[in-house]
This record gives structure tokens, sequence and C-alpha cells, in this order.
């Protein structure tokens, strides 16, 4: 698990979460969060697939998340 | 019992197991897309609380209304403010590779990402504290 408290990571993704709920002063003054994302790499370094969520209440199902690993790699 | 005590504890009970359902939805990572009869629910769980309160209570029987009207109207104010908005020049795109990154993990060491090369990668974005 990394830590990405100056957002740097999440902008290099561009996946800054710029919304109401987002860094709402709740977070230590962080002043944004990232949009929950799941994103999936070959070994080459490719985005093969990537689930991003519409709100912050939807997170990644696992089992959709396996799916993709099966399809994408098996 | 009042009426309006009645009714408060109708409001409560609804609200509360409108918000358990959802809170076990939410464990199990399914949430529905479309949440208007969550909303619709909460919403009479309110209008039940309020029509308690001007129905009449004593103190403590004006203690469920209130609750329940707290509890639903923050619940619908949650759902009101969910939707992301990603405000970027650049969002990654399936197709495009990994962008260079450090980060550092929970016993402070950095990580570069070059160490992920030539390796299937799974990332998770998640806000979280430790």
């Amino acid at each position: 698990m990394l830590s990405d408290y100056a957002l740097e990571v999440i902008d290099a993704f561009g996946l800054r979460n710029t919304a109401f709920h987002s860094g709402f002063g709740l977070d230590g003054g962080v002043e944004a969060l990232p949009v929950p994302a799941t994103l999936l790499f070959d070994s080459d370094g490719k985005l093969v697939w990537m689930d991003l969520s519409k709100d912050y209440q939807r997170r990644s199902d696992p089992l959709v998340v396996l799916n993709a690993i099966m399809m994408h790699f098996y | 019992m009042q009426l309006g005590s009645f009714l408060g504890i109708i409001a409560l009970v609804l609200s509360l197991g409108v918000t358990a359902f959802w809170f076990t939805l939410a464990r199990r990572l399914a949430l529905p897309n479309d949440r208007t009869g969550f909303v619709l629910l909460w919403l009479v769980s309110v209008g039940v609380g309020v029509i308690a309160l001007i129905e009449g209570t004593n103190f403590i029987g004006g203690i469920p209304p209130v609750v329940a009207i707290s509890i639903s109207s923050l619940l619908i104010f949650t759902v009101y403010v969910s939707p992301q908005t990603v405000e970027s020049s650049y969002i990654i795109k399936v197709g495009d590779f990994i962008p260079p990154f450090q980060a550092t993990d929970d016993k402070n060491q950095i990580f570069d990402s070059i160490s992920l090369r030539g390796h299937l990668v799974l990332i998770k974005f998640f806000r979280a504290h430790w």
C-alpha cells in the first residue's frame, strides 16, 4: 500500500477528484482525493482495463476485477 | 402513546432499516447505480418524522423522529454529493502506458514504479488513512 499525500501519483494518472466531497477539509488538510479506480496493466506497462467509478460510493466489485484479469491474461 | 410519538418510532425504524440495508450493500460493494429507491424511502422517513413532530410529542417521544430526520437527511445528502468530478488536462485511458511515479509505502520506504517493469500490474486508487 502506498501513500500519495502530495497527490503526485494521482495527477500523473489524471485521477484527481475535484467534486464537493473530495478533500473537504476532513482528511488532514488534503486538498483533493483520487477518483476510486482500478487499473490493469500488462507486462509492457500498457493499460488494458480500467474501472473508473462515476461516484465515490461505488467501488470495483472484486469479481469484476478478477474477470478482467482472466480475460486479458489467461 | 401519543400519535406523534408513534409516528416518530415508525420514522426511526424506517430510517434505520433502510440505512442498515444500505451499509450491508456497501460492504458487499453492491450498491446499485440507481439509488432512487433508497432516497425515496429516506424522504418518507423524513416526512413521517416531520409529521410526528407536528402532531406533537413529549421530550422523550421527540427523540426518535429527530434522529430519523437527521440520519435520513445525512444519507440523502451523501447520495446527492456522490458524483465524481475529474478535472485534468490528462486522464489515463486504455492503451496508455503507465506513467512513472514514486510514492511512500507504509514502512516509509520510497517505492519507484520502475520496479514494476516486466510484471502484470493491478493498481487500485482509494482514500484511506494510516
